[in-house]
């Protein structure tokens, strides 16, 4: 069996390399070059990934192969599958860890299926995006920042993904964070930029605190270690021995999925992501569709063993999924920037992954656990593409509308920007779920769980029902507006903006449809994305060969072996083919019935419009309590605090003063002044004799 | 007989140097001043030959010659230092110097009146001589 | 009725020295009362200043009191009414005239302390330099009428307080190491007659009566010493103290080797009465002896006169001029120096340029 581990640190150390050139050379060395340090690191990522993956691969081959079949039935726990792990550097040792009085956390990178699939998704997606940038970033000034960040970025994102202890996800989750904020606030002297980075920041860090609080509660009640193996393993000898305390459990769990909410941008913590659209499309991409927002589903994922013992925690998450999903959908229904619909989205979509996590009860057997969690990580895995590859299209159509993004400002672009078009229409077919696109197979998998969870005999099993439905009719929400925005976009009368003449590169004579396509360093990245996001689905799906593969992770229980439902499939189609119908009728047949509709159902239009108040109401319940306290308190450090100190410096000039008239320039005062003193002592000389 | 004790001269000493440093602090005089200081010299100097005696060597005698010696050259600086005091303000008074003190702060004046000095008695007014005072003119009534 | 105080007649020795300087200095005070017709003021005067010298010579005459201790007083007295003068007066030049007085009395006091030639430089150069130049000075600047600086004072109250709280405390630790060592000499006295008496008996086992068992309080060695406060004398009396119990008690010498004993011990205990009060300075201090005998001498090797005060030599200006020039030949080269600096800069200070 190959053996990747004396490679696997340069999946991470690699980006990071890239960042500091390209941090500390690229304004003045490279300049219009920076983005080679950057590209060559993720094709590098990228080829290490794929010899991990490939490594994986071959040792569960092996494994399966020697097993042959006692992998079913096994109660041991966790299951044994082959994982690949390596402590490379020893980073904090305190205490008396063997004793469990103590931390030993290192930088352990840990390469298992589930984690060789993430980490091959983001490196591929990934340095797509950064040739993508190359050209979308041509003109700006930031060019070498950019590249500097998006590196640092892919650093921080594989450490997460690669960790083998929750000190070091930690780690990449802050560092994340961090990139997240330095690239939404890319841009960062316009105003609406800052705004929205910080505001990210913040709400995602309001989650990380109950992340940390998880950690720190497993920590201290599971045996005081911090890395997934040990962690999973007490916790499932406790539950095989009777001692598990459930409650405590599930409230370590509903901690860890505080931070999935606030990274993943769930409902209540969503008000982030729809903002950070202010940052350059290549970093909405990349970030707020793919890799950034899905590290909440994987931490998730790669708890399952403590989430199948903690139920009630597992219909939290799904009916915080379901929610977004279907909150999301109903605002992205009247948005007007293609942006905005675009990452609404993305949180509907991740509200669907979710919706399948939280769907993997135990009571409903061992297998529905692992069918649903590979539900959500397939779903990740194609959402990424076709996410990706629709923000990339997005963004080819604002780059070539001179950064106009207003739907209501153009259309009917079809022969405008041909490729774009094209590719674009792929990622809207995925996002849609129509069979046989990607997002189809994905989707129908995540009902298939929702449905089977609610005909088990669990306790919410009527919930999962509703939960059910509510998905199905998010599936024909997102066909809908997916469509709208295609049909808004490229179809009916061709409008150009005047920026994009303004911006744009070679002259145009009057009356000719204008050469406006993106360059090819875009389009190349856009045209394979359109192609995995076509047929990745389908390849992976049908044979479930993904399933296969993610399924033998550590830690998930024996999977079973799966037909396709084809009820479900049937269904979902109608309800997408529904969808997309009825926005073709809207937007093509009868394009002023959107209007009618509207003004008929003014207050309902105007709710979905201003995404349900919800950030006017964090505004007025939780921001203006905490700007009345600020000032309170800078009042106090102002008068209170500082006059404190002020005070005491009153009080020794005032001391001094009153002693100045002590020099009163009397020679003769002075030498009395001296003979008192020495009288004194002299005196105090004699009482103690 | 015993000795009188070494205890006396030491009072004696002590006195004086007390009373020559209450005088230094409290005359205003330049001279009665620096008279006060050497008075506290000479207290010392009592101290020391009564050491000297008392321990039968001459070595409190050898010091109060430098004592008298360093006196010497004080008063001789002291005095030619009062001299040219005096010649910038014409006062002998040494709270006249008084512009080390802290700026901004007034100069201490004295409150208390001095007596009005007593008057010199007037001299006698006489008539000049060899003038005919004035008169009634005796007329004659015959 | 007396209580037989005059249980004889008075005889003239008794009573002529108390009435003849009473009659003189009656008759002096008669002569200076005002009166219109006055009598010349030197009568009266001539009078006193005989009445005065009269008492004092007959005073000490009859032995009540010695001449030193009555030259003392007076000198000193004198010495401080005239600081207090000095002190108070209003004018200068009689400031400078009360000066001139307590140089007189401390140079007074100076001959009672046995240093004739520093009585006699102080005269010529204070009161003679010193006090001339100051009067040279007032003449030169002087103020008619009232000023300030003769007739205000600086803080009069606050500085007397301090003067004499300053005073008292000195006065007070004189009084009080003076008082101890006092007492501790008188102890020292009793037990010196103590051990001479036990060495005038005549038989050791008396003379183990008398001083006592060791170990006892009242025991003699014991005693000597509790009162010594020196490490070295201790240890000595201590090593005396085992001597005397090694004596073998049934020899034939035995009595004799007590009283050298004894002697020791007296010894050593004259050596504590001198040091008492005296702080002297370490052992291997290198003196010369060309100021004095040097402290570390022995006390039996020093010549005292009849008060027990070592003897001062009686050619006081020769061998204070050994001294000088022997143990302090740096100091006076430095001294001439400094005269020398202190003209040039006296007369570069004073002269007034034209």
């Amino acid at each position: 069996m190959s053996d990747v581990r004396p490679y696997l640190w340069l999946i991470p150390v690699l980006p990071l390399a890239a960042a500091v050139i390209t941090g500390v050379f690229g304004p003045r060395l490279l300049r219009r070059h920076s983005h080679w340090p950057c590209i060559l690191a993720g094709v590098g990522a990228f080829v290490v990934a794929f010899m991990a993956f490939q490594a994986v691969h071959h040792d569960i081959w092996d494994f399966v192969s020697s097993q042959h079949g006692t992998v079913q039935g096994q109660e041991a726990s966790p299951t044994p599958y082959p994982s690949q792990i390596r402590v490379y550097y020893e980073w904090i040792k305190v205490g008396d860890p063997g004793a469990g009085r103590g931390i030993d956390v290192g930088f352990g990178l840990n390469a298992d299926a589930l984690s060789a699939m993430m980490v091959l998704m983001v490196t591929f997606v990934g340095t797509l995006i950064a040739i993508y940038s190359v050209g979308y970033m041509h003109d700006d000034e930031g060019y070498a920042r950019f590249f500097a960040e998006v590196s640092l970025f892919l650093f921080m994102m594989t450490t997460l993904v690669l960790a083998d202890n929750f000190v070091l996800l930690y780690l990449g989750w802050e560092g994340v964070g961090l990139c997240s904020y330095l690239l939404i606030g890319f841009w960062f002297t316009k105003p609406s930029a800052a705004d929205a980075a910080r505001k990210a920041f913040l709400v995602t860090r309001i989650g990380d605190m109950g992340l940390l609080l998880g950690i720190l509660l497993l920590w201290s009640r599971f045996g005081h270690h911090l890395d997934y193996q040990h962690i999973f393993r007490n916790v499932q000898d406790a539950a095989a021995n009777k001692t598990l305390d459930y409650g405590l459990l599930t409230t370590a769990c509903l901690l860890l999925l505080c931070g999935a909410v606030g990274k993943s941008a769930q409902f209540p913590l969503h008000v982030w992501l729809p903002d950070a659209m202010e940052g350059p499309t290549p970093v909405s991409a990349l970030i707020h569709a793919a890799t950034m927002v899905t590290a909440g589903v994987y931490l998730i994922a790669r708890c399952t063993p403590l989430f199948m013992l903690a139920p009630d925690a597992q219909v939290v998450v799904a009916t915080l999924g379901a929610i977004s999903a279907l909150l999301t959908a109903l605002i992205a229904l009247t948005q007007n920037d293609l942006k905005r619909v675009l990452a609404y989205s993305t949180i509907s979509q991740l509200g669907y992954m979710f919706l399948a996590l939280g769907s993997g009860v135990l009571s409903g057997g061992e297998a529905l656990v692992t069918f649903a969690v590979l539900a959500a990580m397939f779903h990740l895995f194609t959402h990424a593409f076709f996410k990706a590859l629709l923000f990339l299209s997005a963004g080819s159509v604002m780059h070539a509308m001179g950064n106009v993004i207003d739907m209501r400002r153009f259309s009917g672009l079809r022969r405008v920007l041909p490729r774009t078009h094209w590719t674009f229409l792929c990622g809207a077919l995925a996002l849609a779920g129509l069979i046989p696109f990607s997002g189809f197979w994905s989707k129908d998998e995540i009902l298939d769980a929702a449905w089977r969870e609610g005909h088990e005999a669990g306790k919410y099993a009527n919930w999962y029902l509703l939960l059910w439905l509510v998905g199905l009719i998010t599936a024909g929400l997102t066909a809908f507006y997916t469509f709208r925005a295609y049909f808004l976009t490229f179809w009916g009368e061709e409008r150009i903006p005047h920026e994009a003449f303004e911006h744009h590169h070679g002259h145009v004579a009057h009356g000719e449809t204008p050469h406006l396509e993106s360059p090819p360093v875009m389009t190349i990245p856009l045209m394979i994305l359109a192609v995995f996001a076509v047929g990745v689905g389908a390849a992976l799906g049908i044979g479930h060969a993904f399933g296969h593969f993610v399924a033998h992770t550590p830690g998930l229980p024996p999977p079973e072996e799966e037909g396709l439902n084809y009820t479900m499939m049937l269904i979902s189609t109608i309800v997408a083919a529904v969808g997309i119908g009825a926005a073709w009728w809207m937007y093509v047949r009868q394009p002023d019935l959107p209007a009618r509709l509207a003004r008929s159902a003014q207050s309902l239009y105007q709710l979905s419009l201003n995404k349900f108040h919800i950030d006017e109401l964090y505004d007025a319940l939780i921001l203006a309590p905490l700007a009345g306290f600020t000032t309170f308190v800078r009042i106090f450090d102002l008068y209170v605090l500082d006059g404190l100190v002020d005070l005491t410096g009153y009080l020794f000039r005032w001391l001094g003063f009153r002693f100045r008239p002590v020099q009163n320039g009397l020679v003769q005062f002075y030498a009395l002044a001296m003979v008192l003193g020495l009288t004194v002592f002299l005196i105090a000389l004699v009482s103690k004799m | 007989m015993t000795a009188l004790p070494l205890h006396h001269y030491l009072v004696v000493g002590a006195i004086l140097f007390a009373l020559g440093l209450i005088g230094f602090l409290a005359r205003r005089n330049l001279i009665i001043m620096f008279l006060c200081v050497e008075m506290m010299l000479q207290g010392v100097s009592i101290n020391l030959a009564a050491f000297a005696r008392y321990r039968g060597n001459l070595q409190g005698q050898a010091f109060i010659l430098f004592i008298v010696t360093v006196a010497a050259c004080e008063a001789a600086i002291a005095l030619a230092l009062i001299l040219m005091l005096f010649r910038r303000k014409q006062s002998l008074d040494v709270s006249k110097w008084q512009d080390l003190r802290e700026p901004g702060e007034e100069p201490t004046e004295d409150v208390e009146p001095l007596p009005p000095a007593p008057r010199e008695p007037p001299l006698p007014h006489l008539t000049p001589s060899g003038v005919e005072p004035e008169h009634r003119r005796e007329e004659s009534h015959v | 009725m007396p209580l037989g105080l005059f249980s004889a007649v008075p005889t003239a020795a008794e009573w002529l020295p108390l009435v003849l300087p009473l009659l003189l200095g009656g008759a002096a005070i008669y002569l200076l009362l005002p009166r219109p017709q006055a009598y010349p003021k030197s009568w009266g005067a001539c009078l006193g200043l005989l009445a005065v010298v009269l008492a004092g010579v007959l005073l000490t005459r009859s032995g009540t009191v010695s001449p030193e201790t009555l030259l003392f007083w007076s000198f000193s007295a004198l010495a401080i009414i005239s600081g207090a003068l000095l002190v108070t007066q209003h004018n200068p030049a009689r400031a400078a005239l009360a000066f001139s007085l307590v140089v007189l009395s401390t140079c007074g006091l100076f001959l009672l302390l046995a240093a004739p030639f520093l009585m006699a430089a102080t005269i010529i150069i204070y009161a003679g330099a010193i006090i001339v130049t100051f009067l040279f000075v007032i003449m030169l600047a002087s103020q008619s009428g009232l000023s300030d600086a003769d007739d205000r004072s600086r803080e009069p109250l606050l500085t007397t307080i301090t003067g004499f709280v300053l005073l008292g405390t000195l006065l007070f630790v004189l009084q009080h190491y003076h008082n101890r060592m006092n007492e501790t000499a008188q102890a020292i006295d009793r037990l010196i007659e103590q051990t001479q008496e036990v060495a005038a008996l005549n038989s050791v086992a008396a003379m183990d009566e008398e001083v006592g068992k060791p170990g006892d309080e009242e025991e003699l060695f014991n005693q000597f010493k509790k009162l010594f406060p020196w490490d070295d004398l201790r240890h000595k009396a201590e090593q005396v103290g085992r001597d005397w119990s090694g004596i073998n008690r049934n020899d034939a010498r035995a009595i004799e080797q007590s009283r050298v004993r004894l002697d020791e011990l007296i010894a050593l205990a004259k050596t504590a009465r001198h040091r008492l009060g005296w702080l002297p300075p370490a052992e291997d201090t290198p003196f010369s002896n060309l100021s004095g005998p040097p402290p570390t001498v022995e006390f039996e090797n020093v010549r005292r006169d009849g008060h027990g005060l070592p003897r001062m030599p009686a050619d006081n200006p020769a061998y204070l001029g050994r001294s000088l020039f022997g143990d302090f030949l740096l100091p006076v080269e430095l001294g001439g120096m400094l005269l020398l600096v202190a003209t040039v800069g006296a007369i570069a200070i004073a002269f007034r340029r034209s």
